[in-house]
């Protein structure tokens, strides 16, 4: 499957959409995609997230371990690596070469693929609808002064010495859903969301500060997954709209799901759900096909051409790398898998985008992405936090 | 049958509104609860007055129930914003369901008065309050709400004249304050109970009619009452409603012409149809209680046995030969369900033994500070390190996903020592400055009150919270209230440690779920050094 081309010709107008594989991104991923766009990433990450998996090689040049003479005794060292696994990869999303770590401190976050740039791509959408105060507040919240609980001091001691390095700089397409150019309902969805993880940013500088990551973790991670659902109806969506839900309702189980399934609610639940995944999907073909057909074409061109130059304009559009010759290979790619063809005169049939569309992202995986997502983020702590989250925010997603 | 019993008998089988009961009838159902107290001391002394509470609590009861000899001293009591108001003539405003009241309404029904107007009673559901308290931050109503929550969490803040009174008839605790003996004790049920049609041959051989004489003994009505108990430790708090609802199935459920027959109160309380008897059933089997020394003489029918020990005035209702003889599965659970009330004994507890474990309870009760402690430290580590009593341990995880098990390590953020932490009783008047009003609610709560924070620290220790502790942690995700219980519990401990929490020491617990073993390492921190060492274990 050619998720990747088919991503790239979508991210103008959506820059939320699953990749290849929709289940992998985590909430502890996302998170550390957010805070390393945000605020830079650390010249040691790779080391710590080494050390911290017990059976990896020990990483060379950390500073606490050379300043202890028990890190010689094997033994010794390898109780403390498992306990600073239990510490700071308590949901094991960690691995020797990639993976994420609970951020207790900014340097401690990374930035691979494993968010799916997910959270790269949230931290500039909050970028766009908050004041510049809030990445000092992000700063404060994630780069403590001092320490004032053990599990910070653990984390100020590992990176010590580490120093981020700047962020990285891209933005989002004026045309997507969330960006100047978009929608109304878009917009909206963009500043509620961003208006709910403000809310769950707070610099605390006691222990507290501990939970509230936490908060903010299962915010930014419920955020992504809001913008990846209903980012395409917000993006179609072309009347005013003034809440959230106008854009897509709702109604979900909120007890341990899934539920018993011959309960009126789950069966509701599990309808609507598929009704707005459904939706989600037509919206994503409508998009493409409305992007491709909207396409500056000189009338010169000849007819059977067109697709294929509306393709290129499009895919351009958000190239940040690699030169015009990879995205023609890029288009042959993705229209092979697909199986439709890069020639034709119409850029904006809509068969074709669905085939490239349904070819990229099968019902049963974008299901189970989404599902997932619903599953891990919400349920652990499912009602205290949905109760939280709306104590915590003036804006309206009705959950339960 | 007069028109008060047929008026008493439709309210028993009504949804038990305050406004089904009509004038006549209201005082003749009418109990004291203490709240009654509270409210006219308030009123007379020229304070505004907030009952709040949830739907089916009782605050529009409580207004109306105030006797003529009580509202004698007070100035007449005018509902707004239907009755006239004076102009001259000094007068008390109440409303008695602000919740039914437009938003507007509500902003101005304690603002808007005349200078004659000595006091304002307002009964509104909490939700309706806290929503006010929100749009008028300044007012009267954020100020009770203050006193509110305090009093919750049985905290007891300086009296302030200028603040309105607060009964929080949703905290109050109808059990703990008797009102079932009392209820039962209503000469007009008795007198409903006693007309009765029946196809008995006798009212003197009716099991229903016999039964009820039993209820004339207060040792008998009160034994009611505390079985009662044992729901509200196990379940959530009792509602007046609910207890209308039992005692309506107690007087009026059941045939008498069932084998054995199934409307004497004692079964019903057991086996009948209201919510309350269906909560006792699954949590008090009666039929499993034993009796030592009267169980052989019950099971051979010597009812006259000096070793069947009941109380004094106390006298056992026989069942015919010929359904016992039949080996009828209920009579012997009839039986014993009647000897549960009537036995001799010092205290339910002892009736119940080992059937309900009421340890947690009874901490609370006798302020056992460091029970519930061990109970919360043993919880927290699945029971796999011995718990301390002298300090609370507040283990965390850092996780956010919810796997199949939980995870398998943990981390100390501090310990609280258990002298800084109190056991508070929730108090269902707040601000009132007169100490025989004191009336103490439902609830019970954990609270670390020298917190740098105004409102303390607290944890609602709820029954269903103690029955958690008592239980046992699961390893798995899968119970829900386990995952709602440590919810609050992980707030509370990161409330407490912002308190307590030193940098220097890391605790780390690593368990392992397959042996139930749990073991835990110590590290000592020195931040500005950057350096860790190895301190052992336990």
């Amino acid at each position: 499957m050619a998720v990747s081309q088919v991503r790239q010709l979508l991210w103008p107008q959506n820059p939320f959409v699953f990749g290849k594989y929709p289940e992998r991104p985590a909430p502890s991923h996302v998170m550390n995609g957010f805070i390393s766009s945000s605020l830079g990433i650390s010249n040691h990450s790779n080391s710590i997230r080494q050390l911290v998996v017990p059976n990896a090689p020990v990483p060379v040049g950390i500073p606490v371990l050379n300043r202890a003479d028990w890190a010689q005794d094997e033994g010794k060292l390898r109780m403390f690596r498992k306990d600073l696994s239990l510490i700071f990869n308590p949901d094991s999303r960690v691995w020797e070469k990639f993976g994420s770590l609970v951020p207790v401190h900014n340097c401690l976050a990374n930035l691979d693929a494993s968010d799916d740039g997910l959270g790269q791509r949230l931290c500039e959408m909050v970028r766009l609808y908050t004041p510049p105060e809030y990445e000092q507040k992000l700063s404060q919240m994630f780069l403590p002064d001092n320490p004032h609980d053990p599990v910070t001091a653990c984390a100020m001691i590992l990176v010590d010495g580490a120093r981020p390095s700047p962020r990285r700089s891209s933005q989002l397409a004026d045309s997507s859903w969330c960006g100047s150019g978009g929608t109304q309902a878009g917009q909206l969805l963009a500043k509620h969301l961003t208006m709910f993880l403000v809310n769950l940013t707070e610099p605390y500088p006691d222990a507290r500060r501990l939970l509230q990551i936490q908060h903010l973790e299962r915010g930014l991670y419920f955020a992504t997954f809001l913008a990846l659902l209903l980012g395409p109806l917000a993006g179609q969506k072309k009347d005013v709209t003034t809440t959230v839900d106008q854009i897509g309702a709702l109604v979900i189980w909120s007890d341990t799901p899934p539920g018993p399934a011959s309960h009126p609610l789950v069966s509701a639940s599990g309808r609507a759900f598929q009704l707005l995944l459904d939706q989600n999907r037509a919206a994503l073909i409508q998009t493409l096909a409305e992007a491709l057909g909207k396409q500056l074409l000189p009338s010169s061109l000849p007819q059977n051409q067109r697709r294929l130059s509306a393709l290129q304009s499009q895919m351009s559009i958000m190239r940040t790398t690699g030169t015009e010759e990879s995205t023609v290979t890029a288009i042959e790619h993705l229209c092979q898998d697909a199986q439709v063809s890069k020639e034709g005169d119409n850029p904006g049939d809509v068969n074709w985008c669905s085939q490239v569309i349904d070819n990229a992202y099968p019902a049963a995986a974008l299901t189970r992405g989404f599902k997932r997502r619903l599953y891990n983020n919400l349920c652990k702590w499912q009602n205290p936090l949905t109760r939280e989250f709306r104590r915590r925010t003036p804006c309206r997603f009705d959950v339960n | 049958m007069t028109v008060t019993l047929e008026q008493f008998q439709n309210f028993l089988r009504s949804l038990k509104t305050s406004e089904t009961l009509t004038k006549e009838l209201r005082p003749l159902v009418t109990v004291a609860t203490g709240l009654e107290q509270a409210l006219i001391s308030a009123l007379k002394n020229g304070r505004d007055v907030i009952i709040a509470g949830s739907a089916g609590g009782g605050k529009t009861h409580l207004i109306a129930s105030l006797s003529d000899t009580e509202l004698s001293n007070l100035p007449p009591l005018l509902a707004w914003p239907n009755e006239h108001e004076p102009t001259d003539e000094p007068f008390i405003r109440v409303i008695t369901d602000a919740t039914a009241l437009s938003r507007e309404d509500r902003r101005r029904m304690m603002q808007d008065r005349p200078g004659n107007c000595q006091a304002v009673v307002v009964a509104i559901n909490e939700g309706p309050l806290l929503h006010l308290k929100h749009d008028l931050p300044q007012s009267v109503f954020a100020e009770a709400v203050r006193f509110l929550h305090a009093a919750q969490r049985g905290i007891e803040l300086p009296f302030n004249p200028s603040a309105p009174t607060v009964l929080d008839v949703g905290g109050y605790d109808p059990i703990g304050n008797g009102v079932m003996t009392r209820l039962l004790e209503l000469p007009i049920l008795s007198e409903l109970v006693q007309s009765q049609p029946c196809q008995c041959e006798d009212p003197r051989i009716c099991p229903r009619k016999l039964a009820w004489g039993l209820l004339q003994s207060e040792e008998i009505r009160q034994r009611v009452n505390e079985i009662l108990r044992v729901v509200s430790i196990h379940g959530q708090a009792v509602l007046f409603r609910e207890l209308w609802d039992f005692v309506a199935d107690l007087a009026l459920g059941g045939s008498c012409q069932a084998d054995p027959p199934t409307s004497p109160w004692f079964w019903r309380v057991f086996h009948g149809s209201s919510a309350l008897s269906h909560r006792l059933q699954s949590i008090v089997d009666p039929s499993l209680v034993v009796y030592p020394r009267a169980e052989a003489h019950l099971w051979y029918q010597d009812w006259n046995s000096l070793e069947i020990e009941l109380q004094d005035g106390a006298s056992f209702i026989s069942l015919s030969p010929t359904v016992l003889s039949s080996g009828h599965p209920s009579s012997w659970p009839w039986l014993k369900s009647q000897m549960f009330f009537l036995v001799r004994s010092s205290s339910i507890e002892q009736i119940l033994r080992d059937q309900v474990d009421l340890q947690l309870t009874r901490a609370l009760r006798e302020e056992r500070t460091e029970d519930i402690v061990a109970a919360i430290n043993s919880y927290m580590a699945y029971g796999t390190i011995p718990p301390s009593r002298q300090m609370l341990f507040l283990w965390t995880d850092m996780g956010v996903e919810r796997h199949g098990v939980r995870p398998d390590g943990q981390v100390l953020l501090g310990t609280v020592p258990t002298s800084r932490l109190k056991l508070r009783r929730s108090l269902a008047v707040a601000n009132h400055p007169d100490k025989a009003c004191k009336l103490y609610g439902a609830r019970y709560y954990l609270v670390y009150e020298e917190s740098q924070f105004e409102d303390g620290v607290s944890f609602e220790l709820t029954p269903e919270a103690l029955n958690l502790l008592r239980g046992g942690r699961s390893y798995r995700t899968s119970n829900r209230p386990h995952t709602d219980l440590e919810w609050h519990l992980s707030r509370f401990f990161s409330a407490l440690a912002a308190n307590v929490s030193r940098p220097e020491q890391l605790d780390v617990m690593s368990l392992n779920f397959d042996n139930m073993v749990g073991a835990v390492r110590s590290y000592g921190l020195s931040p500005e050094l950057g350096q860790v060492e190895i301190r052992g274990g336990y």
